[in-house]
């Protein structure tokens, strides 16, 4: 894909989720699904009928139910039947898949759902069984022990140290601590969490997610009809995915090729040279490692003022399995659509949002976003 | 009038948010008979899976139904509740041991016939 070539501007216009908590002790996972439905399509100020194309995401592993994510179509609002696909998959891979759709011009509106109860699965268990089931998952890998051998490998390969991590995860629980919808929600220092017991060496507990789970629905519109639906509609600018080897063993751990892979398109695809001019960058970052290695194949500098990392908090202050992604997506919009409330960074216009999927990040998506429309 | 209770109707997207008692009695409306045991349930073989339509209700409830000969087994055929004792009830689905015929007459085809 070319910056040359014209494609259909589409904008995220709206984006509902409920706070992500460590169980809801009263709802299944489709009856938390329909008050984000069901809001979404309030803020849009639109009925059921002005979505064309909707699309969920959800894992039926967690579930524990083959075809279980069929129950979501109840509350998606998809009666009269319109087209619809469930993908095993995080929101942000789904959100994709709507954007090609309305590229190739059979929808202009799409409803992008995802759900699932981390708190009803084992997830441990269920996400050893992503791994090489000879040699890695045979030997009762789970996702803290996979990323602790990912920043294992940085560690050795750039220096970082455990302070290093302390103070990423410090600056995501200081941001968490002002979003409303974070589960997460108690800053603490670099100091205190490096107090924090070893997990998995070199990650504390303090370093990674707590179990957690919510709902999602973002909702996209192509030109045309986004202006209808929002106020201020956030112009999909750029995107791409690429996926590297399951074995864990054939890529380099300490890097994270394929994001900037994606970047790199997904910058080309924006009209841009790289990251300069973003103003924020939420990561799907499990880990601070998973954070570091992120920025570093982003071409993102950490350490400077621009762009606001995780404004949300990002994962470590609540990661629910399908979701984060969606959720980092629907942040960038909340920032640049002035509807992030408590933790809004000032003036943004232009954000990137990631996603992952696999063990250490092995397939992933980079969404550049902005105030503007892309193409004339 | 859904049994159980769901959080929206899916075909107005409606919330759903009055609970409305039902009496645990009704009609089978499709049903099999099975010859596979159940791993973890000490069933007698064979047994009579039903879906039964509860009265006042818009769709039906799968359930087993017992104290009847499987041959007997029919559509129309009135049924109602074997409940769990007073002390043993949990609140949950499991509540309700099996369903059990009334011997009341059948129930006519317009009665159920769109709540299969």
């Amino acid at each position: 894909m070319t910056s040359a070539a014209r494609l259909r501007n589409v904008a995220i216009v709206g984006f509902a989720q409920l706070p992500i908590v460590a169980r809801d002790e009263h709802r299944m996972a489709t009856e938390m699904l329909y008050p984000a439905v069901r809001q979404a399509l309030a803020d849009c100020g639109v009925e059921r009928n002005a979505i064309d194309y909707q699309i969920a995401g959800s894992t039926d592993y967690m579930d524990g139910r083959p075809f279980g994510f069929v129950a979501a179509l109840d509350v998606m609002g998809s009666w009269p039947a319109r087209q619809d696909l469930h993908l095993e998959m995080d929101a942000a891979f789904c959100a994709y898949y709507a954007w090609v759709r309305m590229q190739a011009g059979e929808c202009d509106t799409a409803l992008v759902a995802a759900h699932g109860k981390l708190s009803e699965g084992e997830p441990n268990r269920v996400l050893n069984l992503q791994l090489d089931p000879y040699y890695h998952a045979a030997i009762g890998l789970d996702p803290a022990s996979t990323a602790a051998l990912q920043a294992s490998a940085y560690m050795a390969r750039t220096g970082a140290t455990d302070r290093d991590f302390a103070e990423v995860a410090a600056r995501n629980r200081a941001a968490g601590a002002r979003n409303a919808d974070a589960q997460v929600r108690t800053a603490a220092t670099a100091d205190e969490l490096q107090r924090s017991p070893w997990l998995v060496e070199p990650l504390r507990s303090a370093y990674v997610p707590p179990v957690g789970e919510t709902a999602t629905c973002l909702i996209l519109a192509a030109e045309g009809k986004a202006e209808q639906l929002c106020d201020r509609p956030v112009w999909i600018q750029g995107v791409d995915h690429r996926t590297e080897m399951q074995t864990l063993g054939a890529r380099d751990l300490s890097r994270s090729a394929s994001t900037q892979l994606a970047a790199q398109r997904a910058f080309t695809m924006a009209g841009l040279a790289g990251a300069d001019g973003i103003d924020v960058a939420e990561l799907s970052a499990a880990t601070p490692a998973e954070e570091l290695i992120l920025c570093e194949a982003l071409g993102l500098d950490a350490q400077a003022a621009r762009p606001v990392i995780n404004p949300s908090g990002g994962p470590l202050c609540g990661h629910p399995i399908m979701m984060t992604g969606g959720i980092r997506l629907g942040e960038a919009f909340r920032q640049l659509a002035g509807r992030a409330s408590g933790h809004t960074v000032a003036g943004a216009k232009r954000a990137v949002a990631h996603g992952t999927q696999g063990h250490c990040l092995q397939q992933n998506i980079v969404w550049v976003v902005g105030s503007e429309r892309r193409w004339a | 009038m859904f049994v159980p209770p769901i959080v929206c109707s899916p075909e107005s997207f409606a919330p759903c948010d009055t609970f409305v008692d039902v009496e645990a009695r009704g009609i089978v409306t499709t049903f099999c008979i099975v010859n596979i045991p159940v791993i973890g349930r000490n069933l007698e073989i064979p047994y009579v899976a039903a879906s039964v339509a509860l009265d006042g209700a818009d769709i039906s409830i799968f359930a087993l139904i017992q104290e009847c000969p499987p041959a007997e087994a029919r559509m129309g055929m009135r049924v109602e509740a074997v409940w769990k004792a007073d002390g043993e009830r949990q609140g949950d689905h499991e509540d309700i041991q099996y369903f059990r015929p009334t011997g009341e007459p059948d129930a006519p085809q317009a009665a159920y016939i769109n709540r299969l």
